[in-house]
């Protein structure tokens, strides 16, 4: 059982992977800080039991990032789950790839968590938990995604590690641990759907990895099974 | 002979695959960003034809495909990339700062790939080639910092295996170079090795591209990197 006053900051709670990590932890005595795009679109976040404060957060947008940092303040955060990121709008050639799709990707799924992170670093040093972990994805491993398209979307996580373990391996010395997390291919909105593994199970699965990670583990890529992820 | 076409080719390694490439006979296509350049290009060696290009503006690429009309080009080097401030600490990354060097270093060499897929395809060697770094490598990365530049190569990496898995049915072949660390003004002339060297290393590997090669990461030294 952890301390009661545990403190995690959930980015993309309003649905999907991010819900469910919202609902787990809170369920688990958490204190859950989770942000949203969309505060119209929190109804499920809303109704998770448990002491859970939701908060408005469009990571891509400068002002509403500095906004955000102005409210959390000095507060201790014991884990920050960087979940919020868009999906690879399906497989394409590299012939389709457009100069709005790979910006895009970029800003929500690599600047976005790292420019958090960064900022957060004071936070992640007065808390006790000292983890920081971003829920990444098997088309960011260059070694072993079997699928040719995705371009703007693989580029995007694989940027997302490469930034990442550099944090991991800096802020080590400072005793902060910093984790990539792979969710496998779970039932959500992004897959369409489409998937082999339910939240639930995913969550649980990546809550053990995140719960179980010492400092020989900083800067490594797990899967929700526990296993490495090779780069 | 051959042909090639070298993006970046106005000074370091660009422009020493020029100078090698161009002595053993080779037409060589050498792109720089401004007229000054492309004229010193030109007037290096009978077998180098100069072209302006800016590899973030696809209107500038389209202008260089149509410039090769329907000629053929056995070698893609898509060379060109920046480093942005290597010494910038992860606080002070800026939005602006990832996607400029993203955008050279990542999806310019896509785009100038897709471009010249078509000359590749009537080429004899059907090689592209991508100018990747020892920076990308996450697994060689233990100490962090240069926060945006190994990103970039990193992601290259991403969308260049991408490129060898979709292009090879068509028997084009993909591949990443590591240049390795060359004293050039990028790196401050502060490098291991001189550019004939490691550009020597690299047409090496060049010359030994079998379409079984396609998606690997290789060192000049025929070492190649992990990722």
């Amino acid at each position: 059982m952890v301390s009661p006053a545990s403190r995690v900051l959930i980015t993309g709670a309003n649905r999907g992977l991010g819900l469910e990590f919202a609902r787990q932890y809170a369920a688990e005595g958490w204190r859950v800080l989770a942000t949203v795009r969309n505060l119209d679109g929190a109804g499920e976040l809303r109704a998770l039991r448990g002491k859970v404060d939701i908060a408005h957060l469009d990571a891509a947008d400068d002002g509403s990032l500095e906004a955000f940092l102005r409210d959390v303040g000095s507060a201790p955060i014991d884990l920050l789950i960087a979940n919020a990121g868009i999906g690879s709008g399906g497989e394409k050639p590299a012939a389709a790839v457009t100069r709005e799709e790979w910006r895009e990707a970029i800003c929500v799924n690599t600047y976005a968590p790292f420019r958090l992170a960064a900022a957060l670093r004071p936070n992640l040093e007065r808390g006790r938990g000292k983890k920081f972990a971003a829920v990444s994805s098997l088309a960011a491993s260059i070694a072993g995604y079997p699928i040719a398209g995705h371009y703007a979307y693989r580029a995007s996580k694989a940027a997302l590690n490469a930034l990442w373990r550099s944090l991991a391996m800096e802020w080590r010395a400072a005793g902060l641990i910093g984790l990539l997390l792979r969710p496998g291919k779970v039932r959500t909105r992004m897959t369409g759907f489409t998937g082999d593994l339910e939240p639930v199970d995913s969550v649980r699965g990546m809550r053990a990895v995140i719960a179980r990670a010492g400092f020989d583990d900083a800067g490594r890529f797990f899967g929700y099974d526990g296993r490495e992820v090779p780069w | 002979m051959p042909s090639v076409l070298i993006a970046g080719a106005n000074r370091g390694i660009g422009l020493e695959f020029v100078r090698q490439y161009a002595a053993e006979g080779w037409t060589v296509h050498a792109t720089a960003r401004s007229d000054q350049a492309c004229a010193a290009l030109a007037a290096l060696d009978p077998n180098v034809r100069s072209h302006r290009l800016e590899v973030t503006d696809p209107k500038s690429i389209a202008a260089l495909a149509r410039e090769l009309g329907s000629g053929s080009l056995d070698v893609l080097i898509a060379n060109a990339g920046i480093s942005g401030d290597l010494a910038r600490p992860p606080e002070q990354v800026d939005r602006r700062e990832l996607l400029e060097v993203m955008g050279v270093n990542t999806f310019a060499p896509l785009h100038l790939a897709v471009a010249l897929r078509p000359h590749l395809e009537r080429g004899r060697l059907k090689i592209a080639a991508a100018m990747s770094s020892l920076m990308s490598s996450i697994a060689r990365n233990t100490n962090g910092t240069q926060y945006v530049y190994r990103a970039s190569k990193t992601a290259l990496n991403a969308v260049w295996t991408s490129l060898a898995r979709e292009w090879r049915p068509a028997g084009l072949i993909c591949v990443l170079l590591r240049p390795g660390f060359v004293r050039t003004e990028m790196t401050d002339f502060k490098g291991e090795l001189e550019a004939p060297e490691s550009v020597r290393g690299m047409r090496k590997v060049v010359a030994g591209l079998t379409l079984a090669d396609a998606g690997r990461l290789i060192g000049y030294d025929g070492l190649d990197l992990p990722w």
